[in-house]
């Protein structure tokens, strides 16, 4: 518990500048990136949420309507940018060309658009390049990064360290190398994994934080192990559940403690199996209840950060 | 139509949708469900997350195997299938490697399975594995062998991917468009690899500063390498587009109840129709049930009462107990309300000619061939 406590400080007060989320897609990854950038601009810092070729998830999170790629201001303190690969490269490119005749006689030419889509990886070189590129050149003390679920996520952050690795030398490679220093190096760069206590979502962030740090060689920041239901019940009480189901008056509410009570155990297991198979502080997120907008949710979640926070602070 | 008829009619179902809304397991889900009703299934993932072996407890099914599942096998997890099984997940690298072992005669083909470019192609870089999938799916469809081909997507984005992996072979194997790369600009050998300048226009000048000489050298000889085999590759990439395209493929959206992956999926939809295809059916995956209905409004008093004669040293257990239990019922009822509201206004949103197929959150989630049985018989017999 202790040393569990600890590392979340670490993690909650930590100074880095990029914090990135990865998970399985549908655990609430774009829901907690959201919410912890919410919670770092209450505390003064200027936030901006990347998310990844998305359906602008993170402004109608926000109760915003956006129709571009941003970056837009969604809060005081909290931007947001949605990042394309066409838009990255217009970036990239205007950085080496500097005019932007030259970049539309040239990029703007079908043939060249069809020749770079056949790149492998490009796309996610330059979105990723992008990111750094908007910390060196940007006043944000922090980019959010919502990551593309585990699998294409993956892809994607070894996309430097794959060019670095296989491309020719030449400004690729140079690219790649630029934006591999960046996320390798702990003082700059966190990758937070978000998993659900069910089969599926335990296993790949358990293979996931490995290959993470043992392939990739990337720095981890915490788990969040999200949507977690509250228990009700206290310990002995079971027999007196079992007993409820006999009576009509007691089968639904009998069955409904079952049936939460199945999940429960469930949950506890695929905590223990988290436990037992990652190196990671495992941070635990509610699920909200409480009202059904979006706004309602995040806002809970990123309150959720803060009472952890404090909770930290008066034990240590 | 409902997924009973696509199951039993169509030759190929492709499962798409959102990350995380328990896609491979639906599409297992498919396969087992035309084994128990006859046909010869092969699912095939082509997730990069690859958890088809997770889900069916298969913990040695290799990437780039296929496995079949004989109704032998089937029959020990208590399964009366009328067809094997056969199931796979797609290896970027072998598939890739087969594909040019077959459609590559000597010595084209040693040469681009050692060219640098085609190793990073087989190292599964984003891209590549939507096109392998494409050719995969053309090899099986052809060589034919199974009633039905389900396939596994990846997320929404990257299915998309796979989808347009057609059109964006077409498109780069367009002898205009490769004309510039192909032309003497880049020429290899005799004349040495420097790039000539008379030859070179601004494209070329300014391609070289964004990607560097030797990587479009690379990619030079490496598309050198194909210029007599183009035509196989065009082939075979329109003739997937017009499977895609035909009545005989069947697309399944599927999303869970979450807001964000019902606004994915409602994107998903608008942007497949967009590409001419039209989802056969949608589904709502892992929804929680309402719990039973309370009988009365004081039923919480008169079960607090009559529990409290069943266990009268344990008054204060009793009470605490009632009260555990409304709070259950009230937040898996407030959590089923969620649900249902979400779906609800998802089908007014979308305005769907079709319905929205409802599949209950399971108790367990499924990770072997059992658990899948338990999950057929809910959606299909139940």
């Amino acid at each position: 518990m202790e040393t569990k406590g600890n590392s979340l400080s670490m993690q909650l007060g930590w100074r880095g500048r990029l914090a990135l989320f990865i998970g399985k897609g549908g655990v609430g990854k774009t829901s907690l990136a959201t919410a912890f950038a919410l919670w770092a601009s209450r505390q003064g810092k200027r936030v901006l949420v990347a998310e990844v070729r998305s359906f602008r998830r993170v402004p109608a999170l926000l109760g915003r309507e956006v129709q571009d790629n941003g970056p837009v201001q969604l809060l005081p303190g909290l931007d947001w940018i949605n990042l394309t690969p066409s838009f990255s490269l217009e970036i990239y490119a205007m950085k080496l060309l500097r005019m932007r005749s030259l970049y539309q006689a040239v990029f703007g030419q079908p043939a060249v658009s069809r020749f770079l889509r056949a790149i492998p990886s490009l796309a996610e070189i330059l979105m990723l390049g992008h990111v750094v590129h908007i910390l060196e050149n940007d006043p944000y003390d922090l980019i959010v990064l919502d990551a593309p679920s585990t699998g294409p996520g993956t892809l994607m952050l070894e996309s430097p360290r794959a060019a670095l690795e296989t491309a020719p030398r030449g400004p690729l490679r140079e690219g790649a190398a630029w934006i591999h220093s960046f996320l390798s190096d702990p003082q700059k760069t966190r990758i937070h994994v978000v998993v659900t206590l069910e089969e599926l979502p335990v296993n790949e962030a358990i293979s996931l934080t490995h290959r993470l740090r043992d392939e990739l060689h990337l720095p981890l920041g915490m788990a969040l192990a999200n949507r977690l239901w509250k228990s009700p019940f206290s310990d002995d009480t079971s027999e007196i559940e079992q007993e409820a189901q006999r009576h009509a008056n007691g089968v639904a509410l009998g069955t409904a403690a079952t049936q939460f009570r199945t999940r429960l155990a469930l949950q506890a297991r695929y905590l223990e199996r988290l436990r037992a198979g990652l190196f990671l502080p495992i941070v635990e997120m509610p699920e909200i209840l409480a009202g059904t907008g979006d706004g309602e949710v995040v806002g809970a979640l990123a309150d959720h950060f803060a009472s952890l926070q404090k909770q930290e602070e008066r034990v240590g | 139509m409902n997924l009973q008829a696509l199951i039993l009619q169509k030759r190929i179902v492709l499962t798409m949708g959102p990350g995380g809304v328990g896609k491979t397991t639906l599409s297992a889900l498919w396969g087992l469900q035309a084994a128990v009703s006859g046909r010869k299934a092969l699912v095939l993932t082509i997730d990069p997350a690859m958890r088809l072996a997770d889900a069916l407890g298969l913990s040695d099914l290799a990437p780039g195997e296929y496995r079949e599942l004989t109704l032998a096998e089937l029959a020990r997890w208590g399964i009366a299938a009328r067809a094997p099984l056969h199931v796979g997940m797609l290896h970027t690298g072998k598939c890739l490697t087969s594909l040019m072992e077959r459609e590559v005669p000597a010595p084209a083909r040693d040469k681009i399975l050692a060219h640098p470019f085609f190793q990073r192609l087989c190292t599964d870089l984003a891209g590549s594995r939507e096109y392998a999938a494409m050719e995969e799916l053309h090899h099986l469809h052809l060589r034919g062998g199974f009633d039905v081909l389900v396939v596994d997507t990846p997320p929404s984005v990257q299915a998309l991917d796979f989808l347009e992996a057609p059109d964006r072979v077409l498109d780069v194997l367009e002898v205009q468009g490769l004309g510039w790369l192909r032309g003497p600009a880049l020429k290899l050998g005799r004349m040495g690899l420097r790039l000539i300048p008379s030859y070179g226009d601004a494209v070329l000048r300014t391609l070289k500063k964004f990607t560097g000489l030797d990587f479009l050298r690379e990619m030079a000889t490496f598309i050198e390498l194909f210029a007599d085999h183009l035509e196989g590759f065009r082939q075979r990439a329109s003739e997937v587009r017009s499977i895609l395209h035909s009545p005989m493929c069947a697309f399944v959206l599927v999303s869970s109840a979450d807001e964000h992956q019902l606004d994915e999926c409602a994107g998903l939809f608008r942007q497949v129709s967009a590409l001419g295809i039209s989802p056969a059916s949608i589904l709502v995956n892992r929804l929680v049930l309402p719990p039973k209905p309370l009988p009365s409004r004081d039923a919480a008093v008169l079960l607090t009462e009559e529990l409290e004669r069943c266990f009268p040293a344990q008054r204060e257990q009793v009470h605490r107990a009632v009260r555990a239990m409304e709070q259950a019922h009230r937040a898996l009822g407030h959590l089923a309300a969620r649900d249902a509201e979400r779906v609800e206004a998802f089908e007014a949103r979308m305005g769907l000619p079709l319905p929205v197929a409802r599949v209950g959150l399971q108790p367990q989630d499924v990770h072997d061939l059992a658990g899948l049985e338990a999950l057929r018989r809910a959606v299909f017999d139940g």
